[in-house]
């Protein structure tokens, strides 16, 4: 059964050329059907602006945070680590009504930043803490000769612990970014404006708005996919391992 | 040195703007969330405070709850029972140094980084009743009789459901188990091949109780996974037909942006982060309680 279903999806992009739809017509033209007048090419560069930017916002305070986490000696660095890290727990969802009406008091609804905002926030607890585990392993020297030679705490942390932390903050990267490119449910709510919704929105429209329509609506969903698998392809051991490290840690 | 790695300012210009966003976006809405569930809010009422009487309809007078509730640990349910023998059996044939094992990693765990909302678009093409290909097979080996409308039919939506998530999530349960199969060392096993121990004793005496804590673990990953379940039920069936494939976050979706109570939809939804944590304490307690011991 697996087998049988692996095989029925790998083969995904061949169906089209079976004619078992019965609107068959050159594979071409779905593509420009489903492209234009689905506003797919839309969504896919807001989808791109809204995932690329939240990734790189997370990457620079999750790191930030981090840092001061296990780097500056405070007193409470362990109490703010356990508060950040109670947000694994929490699901979107319980905060999906009072972050609406918030959004819509202030007229933020409709903003990229609607979206931008929650998932920076919601990205931050698994990677602040895949990084605190990858700081408190670099050793103090580095930093302590830094700063005898006149560095500030800024330099530290960006000329010695960032560059330092590639990896891990690669890691996070992917597994941010794939989860903030699929992203529904903020979607759905936050971006009525069909000029601003991100690709899994507009292919839920699109299953309505072609109800009738198999072949245009498989050739968005090969739309959707196509960068995903090609991204995957080149990367896999990278993303299954910065998957399973974000979820098997948080 | 020690004083600029305690200077106040320094600490709270790295540490504020994560805190911050965090606060507001996260914890914030928490609060509120458990505060507006003690209102009825309707977006034509007044809102009026009602006490605990969401939470009393919710469990009492809710039909459709209570059917979202049943829904999500129906799914639960199967989807552990379903996926954790499957990844194990998995991970166990393409442990080793077996052929092709590079694919088989590529292939089962693809489906985890696609989108949910593609992958359940494509399955309602797999179920289509007209050209799905589950139909057509039925149908090619002589069982017309079981062709069926398989996401409209209330009898076999759930189930229907069931193994699209299996199919996505199992390779990456298969991965998590994978890496633990791999973790045993290899002295243990070839020690046991020396005595002359079979295949099925290995898995059965070694494999297994070697990677219990890791199953303890994923079935808890598998749990919170499920309690928030909503892109798929939202693309393939939206809840339906007759609410019959709900879960608690599609009717927490449902009633507070379809019907717009808003008040209601936040008691489910305090509902639904209450089972999140107790999952989740439940979870914490395991990985402090067992480390593996070889």
């Amino acid at each position: 059964m697996i087998w049988l279903i692996l095989n029925s999806f790998k083969t995904n992009s061949q169906l089209f050329n079976d004619p078992w739809g019965i609107t068959f017509s050159p594979v071409f033209g779905n593509y420009i059907t489903a492209w234009t007048s689905g506003k797919i090419g839309t969504s896919f560069l807001n989808s791109v602006f809204v995932s690329a930017s939240s990734m790189l916002i997370t990457i620079i305070i999750a790191s930030m945070a981090a840092f001061a986490i296990t780097r500056l000696k405070w007193k409470l660095s362990g109490a703010v680590l356990d508060f950040f890290l109670l947000g694994v727990m929490i699901p979107i969802h319980s905060t999906l009504i009072p972050l609406f009406l918030m959004f819509n008091k202030i007229k933020l609804t409709n903003n990229y930043l609607s979206l931008i905002l929650p998932y920076v926030a919601f990205a931050l607890p698994t990677s602040i803490f895949i990084l605190t585990g990858f700081m408190s392993t670099i050793p103090r020297e580095v930093e302590e000769a830094f700063i005898i030679d006149g560095g500030s705490m800024a330099g530290v942390f960006w000329k010695i612990i960032f560059p330092l932390s590639k990896s891990p903050i690669a890691t996070i990267s992917i597994f941010n970014f794939v989860s903030m490119w699929n992203e529904l449910m903020f979607a759905l709510i936050f971006m009525s404006d069909q000029n601003k919704m991100t690709l899994p929105v507009c292919l839920t429209r699109f299953k309505g708005q072609y109800s009738t329509n198999w072949t245009v609506q498989l050739a968005a969903v090969v739309i959707m996919v196509i960068p995903s698998i090609a991204v995957y392809l080149l990367l896999s051991d990278r993303i299954i391992e910065s998957m399973t490290v974000g979820a098997v840690k948080g | 040195m020690e004083f600029m790695l305690r200077n106040k300012k320094t600490i709270l210009s790295f540490i504020l703007p994560a805190l911050i966003i965090y606060t507001i976006i996260v914890i914030v809405p928490i609060f509120s969330s458990v505060y507006y569930s003690f209102f009825r809010w309707n977006i034509l009422d007044t809102i009026k405070f009602t006490g605990i009487n969401n939470y009393i309809s919710l469990f009492t007078k809710d039909d459709v709850f209570v059917i979202s509730a049943k829904n999500t640990f129906l799914l639960m349910f199967w989807t552990i029972v379903i996926q954790t023998p499957l990844a194990i059996a998995l991970a166990i044939a393409i442990s080793g140094s077996i052929k092709g094992k590079r694919y088989f990693k590529t292939v089962y765990f693809l489906p985890n980084i696609l989108s949910s909302v593609a992958i359940g678009l494509l399955w309602s093409f797999i179920y289509n009743p007209d050209f799905g290909i589950v139909n057509r097979l039925l149908t090619s080996v002589g069982l017309e009789n079981l062709t069926r409308l398989w996401l409209a039919d209330e009898k076999t939506v759930m189930g229907s459901v069931v193994v699209v998530v299996c199919w996505q999530f199992v390779g990456y349960h298969m991965i998590i188990y994978l890496a633990a199969i791999e973790n045993i060392p290899s002295e243990l096993k070839e020690a046991a091949l020396i005595d002359g121990v079979n295949q099925g004793k290995m898995i059965r005496y070694i494999t297994l109780p070697l990677i219990k804590p890791i199953i303890r673990i994923d079935t808890i990953l598998m749990a919170t996974g499920s309690l928030r379940f909503f892109d798929l039920i939202y693309v393939m069936t939206y809840g339906g037909p007759n609410h019959a494939s709900e879960v608690i976050a599609s009717y927490m979706y449902y009633k507070a942006f379809r019907t717009y109570q808003y008040g209601y939809g936040s008691a489910i939804s305090v509902v639904l982060l209450l089972l999140c944590l107790i999952v989740t304490v439940i979870l914490k307690k395991m990985f402090s309680s067992e480390e593996i011991q070889y």
